[in-house]
C-alpha cells in the first residue's frame, strides 16, 4: 500500500491508483468532465489538475498514478484560475440553451460551471448551430453541444468494440461522426448517451418527456433477458420515463442494451389492457379479477387433477413461480411446464468470462441474444494475450475481437464444431492449434446456447476433455433459470404439446406464456381453443390471450418486487417502481389458490421463507445478488443430437439472431418495432445479386412442410448459401417448429 | 417556365470514374502485403492513396473489412493527417510555404493570387479538376523564401506577380503533369 | 574526424531540398555531359578523371546550386549560385585548362559564414554521397558502433552522460539519463527505439538537412542508443512531406542490412536491431513522443496522459526511447572522439554544438552548426552576415511556434538551454528566424499562433480552444478591432493554456504571444489603441498614403502597384488612389524609404 496525502489528509491506497481514487479514498472530491472509471485514461478536459507539493507542473488526477509519499493539493488558487478558465472556454461555442436542454439538471458541464464559479465569460460568445441530427432512431445527436471529452468514442471502442463513432478532424474542427458522415450505425445499445456529460447524445425514447428533477427513480433488475442487469426506473406518477444505467452498478457494471434503454416503453403502452375478460361462446365480457378468478376456480373444480396443466412464462419472478407451484401442489397436478427445462443450468459467472483468456463463443450470438453476456466475451476477447474462437453460421459483432470466426452454412459449421470438440479430445486435425490454445488456457470459458441440444452436447464433451474449461449456458430470458428452480423445467416441453393435442389436458393455467409463439406450441391454435379452460395472464393481449376463455391483464417487471435469477444463476431482487392497477401474477394465483382452498402468501419475504425452506437450492439464498451453487450443469450425460438441416432445397435456413428483440415482448415498444416491427429474411448480398432481388423486395420461401412471404433484407455477414429468419414471431415459430436448421428454396 | 418550377442552382456532381467503378484490386493487394504489420493503418492508406488518388467512401469501407477495422476509426486517422484526402484532387498542386521564413517573406499574398486565379482556397481544388492549393509548413527551402512548388517543381525568390504569371502559363499551356 | 579527401578529382553538387529546387539535378547532368565530351570520365590520370558527386547540404542554401572542386592533394574550390548553364565554363576552364574561375567561385562572405561555426556532427554533410555506404564508411563510418559493441552497455550510457549530451529534440533533457530509465524498465519481450525525425517547425529544416545529408551517421547512433539500452526494434518516423529524406533513409536502411550492419548479430555481437521506416501523414503533434507513438500504431496522433511514460509503457505499451535526429547523429562522436572531448565543448550545462535553421532577414539564410554558448550576435551578425537591405535588427524568434521572441538587448545571451528559457525563449528543435523593423510583432505572433491553432489535436480544452480564442483576440489587434483589456486578457489565459495543456504543444503554444507582448508591449498598444501598425504590416491599419517628408520621387512604388492605384510623375510624389488600393502592401515592400503609411 501506498500513503498519499491529499489536502493534508493521509490515505492508504493500493499501488495503481490514481489520484482521483486517492482523494475519493479521503473523501475529498476532484471536479471531472471527460473521466470515466471503466474506460483508459485520457485525461483531455483538464479540470482534475491538481498540484503535487514541490512540483512546479500540475497534473491530472484521473490518469497520474500516485506514488509514495506524495502530498496533493486539490484546491488552490492556481488550480481555481485554470479550472474556471477551461470551463469558460468551453462556454464560448456550447449553446448556452440550457433550459430547453435534455440534459438541464443532470448535465456536467452545468454543474461545472457553477462548481467552479463562472459567472461571466471573458470571451466573445460564439455558439455553434449546426442542424440537430435525427438520423438514428434512438439517438439524437446534437453536437453543438459537444464537449468533447470523448466518453461516447471511448466507450464504444474500448467497451462495446464497436466503433461506430470515432474523433474527426483535428484542432477546432475535431468533432465525432462517422466516416464520411454517414449516419449512425450500430447495435444502438446507447452506452454513448449513458456517458455523454451533456446534452449531445439523447435518448428519442426519452427525449421532451420529462425533466430530470420530477422523476423519482427504484433500482431493480431488468426483466427483459437473462443478463440480469442493475437499472433505474425512473418515474413520475405512475408512469416510466426511462430505464437508465446505474453507472457502475450490478453485474452489468452500469451497461445497457438497445432493449433495455430503449424498449421499456411498452410498460406505458395504451394497448397494455387494464380489465380481466372472460370469453364464453366466443363472446368477450369484461370482468373484475376476481370475477375472472372465481369463473376459472369453478372450472377447475369440475376437472380431474391430471387434466389441469400449469404453465409459466420466464418472464415471472422467482416467488411467482414458486406460488404457482404450490397452485400445482394444490391443484394435484403434476402437469407444470414451461419453455425451459432442467437439463443444463448455470455455471460461469460475468466476472469469470471478463478474465478469461480463452473463449469459445459456440454457435450462439453472443452480443445479440444477451447483450451484456457479449460485453463480457468482448472485455476478454480485446485483451492483448486472450484468444476468442467464434462459430456461427454467419459473421457476427464479435469479428472485430475474435482471433477465429469460424463460419459456414450449418451442416459444415456443425462438422467443424465437432472436430473442434474431437481435437480437444486429443483428435489431430484442423482444431488441433485451436484445441491447444484452449487447453493451455489458464481461465477457458465456453459459451453455448442451451437450447440447441447439439451444441450442448459438444460443450459438454469439451467440458470432460478439459474439467477447468467454465461452462456459461446462454439461457434466453430474465427468469428462464429460476423458474427451473422453482420447478418449472422438470417437465418435457413436447409433453405439454402432446397433452393439449392429445386431449389428456383439458384445462391450462398460462401465467405469462405466450404460447402460441413458442416453437414446438405454436401450432396448438386449435387444440387450445377446444380446451375447458384456458386462464392466460399477460400484460397485452398476446396471441394466446386471445384465445383464452379467462383473461386477467397483469404487471410488468416495474410494477412487482421479487427476485430474478439471470444466466450466472445469480438470484437479484427486483423492486416495485409504478402502478398500474394491475394484479401481479402473484397475486392472480394466490387469489386462484384461495378459491380452491389453499392459503398462499402474497407477500415477497414470506415466500421466499418458504422457497428457503423447500427448495433446497436456495436454502440459505442471498436474495440480493447470491449465486446459486448448482452441483452440475448437465443433470444428466447428455447425447449426441443431430445437428443435420432437414428437408431439402438450395438454401439453409436457420434462426436469426434476435436483431434488438428479447421474445414477443419487446414487440409493443413502439421504438422497438419501429426500428425491426416485421420478420425479414436475412440474405448475402451476392445470393439477392443472383435472384435480382433487392432490399425491402417480398420473396417466397418454401420447404418441406413450410412456406411463406418475407421482406428481404441484404446482409453481408450471412454465409453464401444460407438465409435466416427470426424465430418468436407467430409466422415464423411455426417454421422452426420443424426444426433448427432446415433446407429451403427461395424465389420471387 | 411554369411559376412553381424549381430552378437547379446546385450543379449536380460528376461521380470520377474510379469512384463509380471502383475496382478494389489494388486495394485489397495492398491490405494483404500489410496484413502481419501491426499498425499499419497509415501506410495502408498512403499506398491506397497512392494508388486511387483520393480516398472514397467504397475504398475506405473496402480497406476497413479487409482489416478488420470500423470505417469509423479509419475515418478519424484519415481526416487527423493533412495528408490524406478525399476529394479527387486536381492535375496540379500547388503547394505555397507558409514556413517563417517565406511568411515575414510574403508567401500570404501568393496565397491570395492562387485565390483570385482559381477561387480556390487552402485545401481545395478547382472545379476543373485541375488545381489544388495547399498551404503547407516549411517546405525546406527557407533560402529561397518566398516559394511554392507546383507538384515537383521548385519556384523560389517570387514577387507576387511572377507567381500570377507562373499560374497563368500553367492554365493556358496545361504542360504535362 | 577523418578530413575528406580524394584521390581523383570529385565535383560535389548539393543535392538536398534547395539544391534540387534550384536546379541540382541540372548541374549534375550537366557536369556529366561535360565530362563526358572532355573524355574526363574514368580518365586514366588522377588528375583527369573526373566524378560527379551528389551530396547532402552544407549549409547555405541560399547560395544554391554549390559546388564544391575536391582535387588530389588540392584541397577544394567552391562556386556558388551555380546553373547548368555555367558548367561548360567551369568543366572547361578550371578541370581542363586548370585556372580557377574567378567570378564565379566563393569568395570571403561566403567563408564568413563557417568562421565561427564548428561543423562535427554536420562534419560529413555536402562531402559524403549520402546515397553511398561505402562512402560513410571510408570517413569511419560504423566505426563508432563497432567500438560500442565491445563495452558494456552500461558503460556506453555512462559515456553518454559524462559526454553531458542533451536532448535536441526541444526540451533538452539528458540523454543518457533518458536512456537509463528506458533501460531500467522491465519489459516481457521487446523495448523500442524510436528517431524523431517529424521535424515540422516552420522554419526549421536541420533534421532534414542530416538525413538528407548523411543517413548512416542517424541510423549508427540508432546502433549505439540501440544497443546500450537494450532495444531490438527501432522505427525511424519522418515527416512525410521530406520525401527525399524518406527515399535516403530507405536506402541506407537497406544498404546497411544488406552489409550486415542491421539486423541479426550487430557486428558479430548477439546484439540484434531491426530498423524500420515509418512515414507521418502530416501533423505537427506527432513531433511529441506519445502521440508519435499513437501515430506509429496507426491511430490519431493524439498524445497520451503521461505518466507512464514511454520508457515504462511507449510504442504497443512496451518500453520505449525517442530521441530526435540530431541527437541520434551526436552519438558516433561522442564514442569515437570521447566523452572528454565532447564535454569540451560548450558551456557548463549544455554540451556539444547545436544546428540551428537561420532564416527570415539575414543575408545568409541556411543551415549552421556552432558550438552551445555562442552569442545571439554572433549568430546573426557573424555566422549568419546580419541584416539585409540596411535594415535594423529587430527580433529574433528562436524555437520554433514553442520559442519566443528576442530583442536587441539580448544580443549578448550566450545560446544555450538554460540562458534561452531564462531570457524567455527556448532553445526547441533549433529554428532562427531573424526580423527587421518591418516586421510587426503582433503579426509574428499571430503567424506563429495560427500555425499552432491549426497543429492542435484538438483533444485537451485549453489547447483546442484556448488558442483559438487567443487567435480571435490577436485577429481583432491586428484589424483595429482591439479592446482595452485585450493584453492583460492574453496574458492570462496564454498562462492558463501553458499551465493546463496536455502536451509540450498547448504547453508552449502560447510562447510567441507572450515574449512578443513582454517585449514589444508598446507595438500591441499602439495596434489597440491608436489603431496603427508602426511596422506597416497590419495592412488593416495601414492608410496607404504617401508621406511626402519622406518620398523621394523614386516612382518604384508606381512599378510595383499590382492595380495601377499609385499616380506618379518624374520629379513627382506619388499619389495613392484609394479606391484603386487593395492593401496588397507590395509598395510599402518595394519603397527605399519608408515612405508610406
Amino acid at each position: 500500500m501506498l500513503n498519499v496525502k491529499i489536502n493534508g489528509k493521509e490515505v492508504q491506497v493500493a499501488p495503481g491508483s490514481t489520484i482521483l481514487d486517492a482523494a475519493k479514498e479521503a473523501g475529498v472530491s476532484i471536479p471531472v468532465l471527460c473521466h470515466d472509471s471503466r474506460l483508459n485514461p485520457f485525461g483531455a478536459c483538464r479540470v482534475c489538475l491538481v498540484e503535487q507539493v514541490g512540483m512546479p507542473k500540475l497534473m491530472a488526477a484521473c490518469t497520474t498514478p500516485v506514488t509514495d509519499k506524495m502530498e496533493i493539493i486539490t484546491e488552490s488558487e492556481k488550480l481555481a484560475r485554470v479550472r474556471k478558465t477551461a470551463i469558460e472556454l468551453l462556454l464560448i461555442n456550447h449553446p448556452l440553451d440550457c433550459p430547453v436542454c435534455y440534459k438541464g439538471g443532470e448535465c456536467g458541464l452545468q454543474d461545472l460551471t457553477y462548481e467552479v464559479g463562472v459567472t461571466k465569460v471573458r470571451f466573445d460568445a460564439s455558439p455553434n448551430d449546426t442542424p440537430v441530427d435525427h438520423t438514428n432512431p434512438f439517438i439524437e445527436r446534437d453536437i453543438d453541444r459537444c464537449v468533447l471529452c470523448g466518453r461516447c468514442v471511448r466507450i464504444c471502442d474500448e467497451v462495446v468494440n464497436i466503433q461506430a463513432i470515432s474523433f474527426l478532424n483535428r484542432g477546432t474542427d475535431t468533432m465525432i461522426g462517422t466516416s464520411f458522415e454517414q449516419p449512425w450505425n450500430c447495435e444502438y445499445c446507447g452506452q454513448c448517451i449513458s456517458v455523454c456529460p451533456v446534452g449531445s447524445l439523447n435518448n428519442r425514447v426519452y427525449l421532451f418527456k420529462n425533466r430530470p428533477w420530477n422523476l423519482e427513480s427504484e433500482k431493480t433488475i431488468c426483466g427483459l433477458c437473462s443478463c440480469g442487469c442493475t437499472v433505474s426506473i425512473d418515474y413520475e406518477c405512475n408512469e416510466v420515463f426511462r430505464m437508465n444505467e446505474m453507472p457502475e452498478e450490478g453485474v452489468n457494471h452500469g451497461y445497457m442494451c438497445a432493449k433495455g434503454r430503449f424498449g421499456f416503453d411498452f410498460m406505458n403502452s395504451v394497448k397494455r389492457e387494464t380489465e380481466a375478460q372472460i370469453t364464453v361462446g366466443g363472446e368477450a365480457k369484461k370482468a373484475t379479477v376476481a370475477e375472472a378468478v372465481e369463473y376459472a376456480a369453478e372450472k377447475l373444480k369440475g376437472l380431474k387433477a391430471e387434466e389441469v396443466a400449469v404453465v409459466v412464462s420466464p418472464r415471472i419472478t422467482n416467488e411467482e413461480a414458486f406460488l404457482a407451484s404450490k397452485l400445482a401442489e394444490t391443484i394435484g397436478t403434476k402437469n407444470v411446464f414451461s419453455t425451459e427445462t432442467d437439463e443444463i443450468m448455470p455455471e460461469g459467472a460475468y466476472s469469470e468470462v471478463e478474465a478469461s483468456d480463452a473463449l469459445a463463443v459456440l454457435n450462439i450470438n453472443v452480443t445479440e441474444s444477451n447483450p451484456i453476456l457479449g460485453l463480457a466475451v468482448r472485455v476478454a476477447a480485446r485483451e492483448e494475450n486472450a484468444n476468442c474462437f467464434v462459430f456461427y453460421p454467419s459473421e457476427t459483432a464479435l469479428k472485430r475481437v475474435a482471433t477465429e470466426l469460424i463460419t459456414g452454412n450449418p451442416d459444415e459449421l456443425a462438422v467443424k464444431m465437432e472436430k473442434f470438440c474431437a481435437a480437444m479430445g486429443g483428435a489431430d486435425n484442423d482444431f488441433s492449434a485451436m484445441a491447444k490454445t484452449m487447453l493451455e488456457a489458464e481461465k477457458p470459458v465456453v459459451v453455448f446456447d442451451p437450447y440447441n441440444k447439439a451444441d450442448a452436447y459438444i460443450a459438454q464433451e469439451i467440458k470432460k476433455a478439459c474439467d477447468k474449461v467454465i461452462l456459461v449456458p446462454a439461457k434466453s430470458k430474465n427468469n428462464s433459470v429460476g423458474i427451473v428452480d422453482m420447478g418449472f423445467g422438470k417437465n418435457n416441453p413436447a409433453d405439454f404439446a402432446k397433452g393439449v393435442e392429445g386431449g389428456t389436458i383439458k384445462a391450462v393455467l398460462c401465467f405469462g406464456e405466450n404460447i402460441l409463439v413458442r416453437s414446438g406450441w405454436s401450432k396448438l391454435e386449435g387444440a387450445l381453443a377446444k380446451l375447458d379452460l384456458l386462464m392466460v395472464t399477460d400484460p397485452f393481449m398476446s396471441d394466446t390471450a386471445k384465445a383464452a376463455n379467462v383473461y386477467v391483464p397483469v404487471a410488468t417487471f416495474a410494477e412487482k418486487s421479487g427476485s430474478f435469477t439471470n444466466l450466472e444463476g445469480r438470484v437479484q431482487e427486483v423492486s416495485k417502481a409504478v402502478d398500474k392497477g394491475v394484479s401481479a401474477d402473484a397475486d392472480v394465483i394466490a387469489a386462484l389458490g384461495k378459491a380452491l382452498g389453499a392459503e398462499l402468501p402474497t407477500d415477497v419475504y414470506a415466500v421466499r421463507k418458504l422457497i428457503e425452506k423447500e427448495v433446497k437450492l436456495y436454502s440459505g439464498i442471498q436474495w440480493d445478488g447470491g449465486k446459486v451453487a448448482y452441483p452440475s450443469v448437465f443433470k444428466t450425460e447428455m447425447e449426441k443430437a443431430s445437428a443435420t438441416a432437414k428437408g431439402s432445397g438450395k438454401f439453409y435456413l436457420y434462426p436469426a439472431s434476435l436483431r434488438l428483440h428479447s421474445g414477443s415482448y419487446t414487440r409493443w415498444s413502439p421504438d422497438l418495432a419501429k426500428v425491426y416491427g416485421t420478420p425479414k429474411l436475412e440474405l448475402n448480398d451476392a445470393d439477392a445479386n443472383e435472384m435480382e432481388s433487392a432490399e425491402g423486395d417480398t420473396v417466397k420461401i418454401k420447404g418441406d412442410g413450410f412456406a411463406g412471404e418475407f421482406v428481404v433484407e441484404i446482409n453481408k455477414q450471412i454465409t453464401k448459401g444460407c438465409v435466416s429468419l427470426p424465430e418468436d414471431f407467430a409466422s415464423t415459430a411455426d417454421i422452426f417448429s420443424l426444426g433448427r436448421y432446415l433446407k429451403a428454396e427461395i424465389s420471387k | 417556365m411554369a411559376e412553381n418550377e424549381v430552378v437547379e442552382t446546385e450543379e449536380i456532381e460528376e461521380i470520377p470514374d474510379i469512384e463509380a467503378n471502383f475496382d478494389p484490386t489494388a486495394c485489397d493487394e495492398i491490405c494483404e502485403q500489410y496484413k502481419d504489420w501491426k499498425g499499419a493503418t497509415i501506410p495502408v492508406l498512403q499506398k491506397t492513396q497512392d494508388a486511387y488518388g483520393y480516398l472514397f467512401p467504397a475504398l475506405v469501407e473496402r480497406i476497413a473489412e479487409n482489416m478488420n477495422m470500423s470505417p469509423h476509426t479509419i475515418y478519424g486517422v484519415i481526416t487527423f493527417y493533412a495528408q490524406f484526402y478525399t476529394k479527387p484532387r486536381g492535375k496540379y498542386i500547388i503547394r505555397v510555404c507558409r514556413g517563417t521564413a517565406c511568411h515575414v517573406q510574403g508567401s500570404g499574398r501568393i496565397s491570395e493570387i492562387v485565390g483570385e486565379e482559381f477561387q480556390i482556397k487552402d485545401g481545395e481544388t478547382c472545379k476543373d479538376l485541375l488545381f489544388t492549393l495547399e498551404e503547407v509548413s516549411c517546405i525546406g527551402a527557407c533560402g529561397l523564401a518566398p516559394v511554392i512548388m507546383i507538384n515537383n517543381k521548385t519556384y523560389g525568390n517570387l514577387k507576387p506577380e511572377d507567381a500570377r504569371k507562373i499560374f497563368k502559363d500553367y492554365a493556358t499551356n496545361l504542360p504535362e503533369a | 574526424m577523418k578530413e575528406y579527401s580524394t584521390d581523383h578529382v570529385e565535383v560535389h553538387v548539393c543535392m538536398g531540398t534547395a539544391g534540387v529546387a534550384t536546379g541540382g539535378m541540372e548541374v549534375m547532368e550537366a557536369l556529366n555531359e561535360e565530362f563526358a565530351k572532355h573524355g574526363l570520365l574514368n580518365a586514366e590520370s588522377k588528375e583527369r578523371n573526373c566524378e560527379a558527386k551528389q551530396t547532402g547540404c552544407r549549409g547555405l542554401c541560399a547560395r544554391d546550386v554549390l559546388i564544391d572542386v575536391y582535387a588530389p592533394n588540392k584541397g577544394s574550390v567552391t562556386y556558388e549560385h551555380v546553373t547548368a548553364e555555367m558548367v561548360p565554363t567551369i568543366v572547361q576552364e578550371h578541370l581542363v585548362d586548370g585556372n580557377i574561375v574567378e567570378k564565379w567561385a566563393a569568395k570571403k562572405d561566403y567563408f564568413q559564414f563557417y568562421d565561427k561555426q564548428k561543423r562535427y556532427v554536420l562534419h560529413d554533410c555536402g562531402k559524403v554521397d549520402p546515397e553511398s555506404l561505402e562512402d560513410y564508411v571510408r570517413l569511419g563510418g560504423y566505426d563508432a558502433i563497432k567500438k560500442a559493441i565491445t563495452m558494456k552497455p552500461e558503460e556506453v550510457i555512462e559515456e553518454v552522460k559524462k559526454s553531458g549530451l542533451r536532448g535536441r529534440g526541444g526540451g533538452g533533457f539528458p540523454t543518457g539519463l533518458k536512456w537509463t530509465f528506458c533501460r531500467n524498465s522491465p519489459t516481457d519481450d521487446h523495448k523500442y527505439l524510436i528517431c524523431n525525425a517529424d521535424e515540422g517547425d516552420p522554419g526549421a529544416f536541420m533534421d532534414r538537412s542530416i538525413i538528407e545529408g548523411n543517413p548512416h551517421a542517424v541510423i549508427e547512433g540508432m546502433l549505439i542508443a540501440g544497443y546500450a539500452i537494450g532495444c531490438d526494434e527501432g522505427y525511424i518516423y519522418c515527416r512525410a512531406e521530406y520525401p527525399l529524406a524518406i527515399e535516403r533513409v530507405i536506402k541506407a536502411i537497406k544498404d546497411a542490412e544488406d552489409a550486415g550492419y542491421l539486423g541479426k548479430g550487430v557486428f558479430g555481437s548477439d546484439f540484434n536491431f531491426k530498423l524500420k521506416l515509418k512515414e507521418g501523414a502530416g501533423a505537427f503533434v506527432c513531433g511529441e513522443e506519445t502521440a508519435l507513438i499513437a501515430s506509429i500504431e496507426g491511430e490519431r496522433g493524439m498524445p497520451r496522459p503521461r505518466p507512464p511514460f514511454p520508457a515504462v509503457k511507449g510504442l504497443w505499451q512496451k518500453p520505449s526511447n525517442v530521441n530526435n535526429v540530431e541527437t541520434f547523429a551526436n552519438l558516433p562522436l561522442i564514442l569515437l572522439e570521447g566523452s572528454e572531448w565532447y564535454a569540451g565543448i560548450g558551456t557548463e550545462k549544455s554540451k556539444g554544438t547545436k544546428i540551428f535553421a537561420i532564416s527570415g532577414k539575414v543575408k545568409s539564410t541556411g543551415l549552421v552548426e556552432v558550438p552551445m554558448g555562442i552569442t545571439v550576435r554572433e549568430l546573426i551578425f557573424d555566422v549568419g552576415g546580419g541584416i539585409p537591405k540596411k535594415r535594423k535588427f529587430k527580433a529574433v524568434q528562436l524555437g520554433g511556434p514553442s520559442g519566443g521572441c528576442l530583442t536587441p538587448d539580448h544580443l549578448e545571451t550566450p545560446i544555450d538551454y538554460d540562458s534561452l528559457i531564462a531570457a524567455g525563449a527556448m532553445m526547441g528543435s533549433g529554428g532562427v528566424v531573424v526580423m527587421d523593423e518591418t516586421n510587426c510583432m503582433v503579426n509574428v505572433a499571430q503567424f506563429f499562433l495560427t500555425f499552432t491553432q491549426r497543429e492542435s489535436c484538438g483533444k485537451c480544452i485549453p489547447c483546442r480552444i484556448g488558442t483559438k480564442t487567443m487567435l480571435n483576440i490577436l485577429d481583432r489587434i491586428t484589424t483595429g478591432g482591439g479592446r482595452e483589456g485585450d493584453i492583460e486578457l492574453l496574458q492570462k489565459v496564454g498562462e492558463d493554456i501553458k499551465t493546463s495543456s496536455l502536451c509540450g504543444l498547448g504547453q508552449t503554444a502560447p510562447n510567441p504571444v507572450l515574449t512578443t507582448i513582454k517585449y514589444f508591449r508598446d507595438e500591441y498598444e499602439a495596434h489597440i489603441y491608436d489603431k496603427k501598425c508602426p511596422s506597416r504590416e497590419c495592412a488593416e491599419l495601414v492608410e496607404f498614403v504617401v508621406i511626402n517628408e519622406r518620398c523621394k520621387k523614386c516612382g518604384l512604388c508606381k512599378k510595383a502597384c499590382p492595380v495601377d492605384a499609385i499616380y506618379w510623375e518624374k520629379k513627382e510624389f506619388a499619389i495613392i488612389d484609394q479606391e484603386k488600393c487593395v492593401k496588397c502592401r507590395e509598395c510599402i515592400v518595394n519603397c527605399p524609404f519608408n515612405a508610406i503609411d
